[in-house]
């Protein structure tokens, strides 16, 4: 059932962010394929046109068709969302993983710095970085993903810090189980959901930050399409040509709210399911996916029907309903 | 505090030299003796460890010698305290706006909760997260200046020469600034309104027939307040990031602008100053958030 419903069930608001989201990725996909335009052809004789029939979106000061301008710039605020999103979820679970289950300095330092560059204006990091780096689509996405380790880092050590106290865990770490193991078969999978919501909510944030820098003129460089350098261009002629700056601001804004709206819609659902696992007293099952036969699975797998069992015995922990 | 300043001086001291490459080498060309570039590397002390560097650094940094800029040649402490006071002006008022704002439209939300009143604020608040804040300054800046004309659409003028002029200057930019940090406050004030109005201590109040005003304000907005204080302290430093973007659409005169004309202009002393100076009122405000807890929730003050 999850599968075709992408685990978003009956929440409206995460359908329609869903399906705006599906859109944006056609677009970004297909790009010049379905664009009525060239969207960098040049026609000197239609400079400026209100929106029309022929021109949906009207033209920029080139005579470049601002509809298919905004179809082929999908592709930059979707990559940048997504590569910048994957890379700095993947540095902060990490570094989130280990500030949680090894104790002691090194956990402390990190936590530190982390919390340093958390209060510190994400905007403004992204800026000195590209500021450093030089511009182009690759520094983006890194200093992008550099503003999302610190939020991953938290949320994900908030998470190990409760689930290290679960009874599955404290079975594994009795049964001498490895930290590294301890961290990846067993607290990751659970881990999943907060991600997820995360993810999606951090993307929007991405695709915003990404518009603003360009809008700054320190976004991904031409010729490549970006909707913040739409937007800035289109802000010098805003008196003569404003469906420019409003059809730009405008596919920025509908992508940002579409994530906002999936992730809000995928936090209702998870905790909703959260709340029935909790009341049969399961957590994810760090080796349901495979039923191996070593002795260090099938201890790993006694350990967790124990630790079920225990669970059911005393019902929901309190604080978890 | 301390070690979140040394952190973030560390990270742009070092991206500094490792952007930069060897000043040694930029100065003399690469052609030089390599005898002259050791001798002028070590009477410059580039030959020490990068640690102490970087400590020596600090320590020109808190004597106020912040180096020049590349451009203009303006010691880079002049350039940001002359732009500081409009960048300070700008996210006060933002700030102020803000928390005037969503402490009226979250209590009126909570109070009238399920009426049409409620989800009219609840879909304003909605749409002030997700715009993003140029897009709202140039839908602002099309309606109020290019078509009322009621209000300039860019530039400003000191405060102390011409106080209505600058307030008006500053109407646009501060509504701007301010719609994010706004929403945000406004619908974590109705939530937490709502709670209490739901609480034990507002239905035994109620019972002993005290007055619904108030339980409004002594009981019910006291306790919602603290949550409230600690999303504050984290949109301030959000503000600082929304300025940059909102000085340049009105071209203010401000500390954002002058970050992205160096940056474009590869001003690196004065990237980096300017830098220090918002790590700095990050963690000063974060701390004196931290301060008013003592005052707002006498719990704190154990």
């Amino acid at each position: 059932m999850r599968s075709w419903t992408l685990g978003l069930g009956s929440s409206i608001s995460g359908w329609v962010g869903a399906l705006v989201i599906g859109g944006a990725l056609v677009c970004a996909v297909l790009g010049t394929q379905i664009a009525p335009y060239d969207p960098l052809r040049y026609d000197p004789r239609r400079v400026l046109e209100r929106p029309s029939a022929p021109h949906l979106l009207g033209t920029d000061p080139l005579g470049r068709d601002v509809f298919s301008q905004i179809i082929v710039g999908a592709r930059i605020s979707m990559v940048v969302g997504v590569f910048s999103v994957v890379v700095g979820m993947a540095v902060g679970t990490a570094v989130g993983l280990v500030a949680g289950s090894v104790p002691g300095g090194v956990a402390d330092v990190l936590m530190r710095t982390t919390d340093a560059l958390l209060v510190f204006p994400s905007l403004v990091l992204a800026l000195a970085i590209t500021a450093f780096l030089g511009v182009s689509l690759w520094n983006v996405i890194g200093a992008l993903a550099v503003t999302f380790v610190p939020t991953f880092a938290m949320i994900v050590r908030g998470e190990v810090l409760s689930l290290r106290e679960r009874e599955f865990v404290t079975a594994a770490w009795a049964l001498g189980v490895g930290r590294l193991r301890v961290m990846l078969r067993h607290l990751l999978p659970n881990l999943s959901d907060v991600l997820l919501v995360q993810a999606s909510f951090g993307i929007g944030t991405a695709i915003l930050t990404e518009a603003s820098l360009s809008f700054l003129g320190l976004g991904v460089p031409p010729p490549a399409l970006s909707w913040g350098r739409m937007l800035r261009e289109g802000y010098s002629y805003l008196l003569q040509a404003p469906w420019i700056s409003i059809a730009s601001g405008a596919a920025i804004f509908l992508i940002a709210l579409a994530f906002q709206m999936l992730s809000d819609g995928l936090q209702d659902v998870l905790s909703r399911r959260g709340r029935r696992a909790t009341r049969r007293g399961s957590a994810i099952s760090p080796t349901g996916r495979s039923r191996g036969h070593s002795r260090l699975q099938r201890r790993e797998r006694k350990a967790r029907d124990w630790a079920c069992d225990q669970a059911d015995a005393h019902g929901p922990e309190p604080g978890e309903a | 505090m301390l070690f979140a300043i040394l952190v973030l001086t560390a990270l742009i001291f070092f991206l500094m030299q490792t952007t930069l490459g060897d000043p040694v080498v930029l100065m003399l060309g690469r052609d030089a003796d390599p005898a002259t570039i050791a001798r002028l590397r070590h009477d410059l002390g580039f030959d020490r460890p990068s640690y102490v560097q970087y400590l020596d650094w600090l320590g020109r940094l808190a004597r106020g010698d912040w180096g020049r800029s590349f451009r203009t040649a303006q010691p880079v402490l002049e350039a940001i305290s002359t732009r500081l006071p409009v960048t300070l002006e700008l996210t006060f008022l933002s700030l102020t706006l803000a928390v005037g704002l969503a402490l009226a439209l979250g209590i009126l939300a909570a109070v009238r909760a399920s009426t049409v009143l409620d989800v009219g604020i609840s879909l304003l608040t909605a749409l002030g997260t997700a715009m993003p804040n140029f897009w709202i300054a140039i839908l602002l800046i099309l309606l109020f200046a290019l078509h009322l004309h009621v209000l300039p659409s860019s530039g400003s003028v000191p405060f102390l020469d011409n106080p209505l002029g600058n307030l008006r200057a500053m109407v646009l930019p501060a509504l701007t600034l301010s719609a994010a940090y706004f929403s945000n406050l406004a619908r974590l004030t109705r939530a937490k309104m709502l709670e209490a109005l739901h609480s034990d201590y507002v239905r035994t109040a109620r019972a002993k027939g005290m007055r619904e005003g108030r339980i409004l304000w002594m009981h019910a907005l006291k306790n919602s307040l603290l949550p409230g204080l600690s999303v504050l302290g984290v949109s301030v430093s959000r503000l600082f990031g929304g300025a940059v973007v909102t000085e340049t659409i009105f071209a203010l005169p401000g500390v954002g602008i002058l970050l992205v004309d160096s940056i474009l202009s590869r001003d690196f002393p004065v990237v980096q100053g300017v830098i220090i100076v918002v790590t700095i009122a990050v963690f000063l405000t974060n701390f004196l958030v931290e301060l008013s807890y003592a005052v707002v929730d006498p719990r704190a003050r154990q």
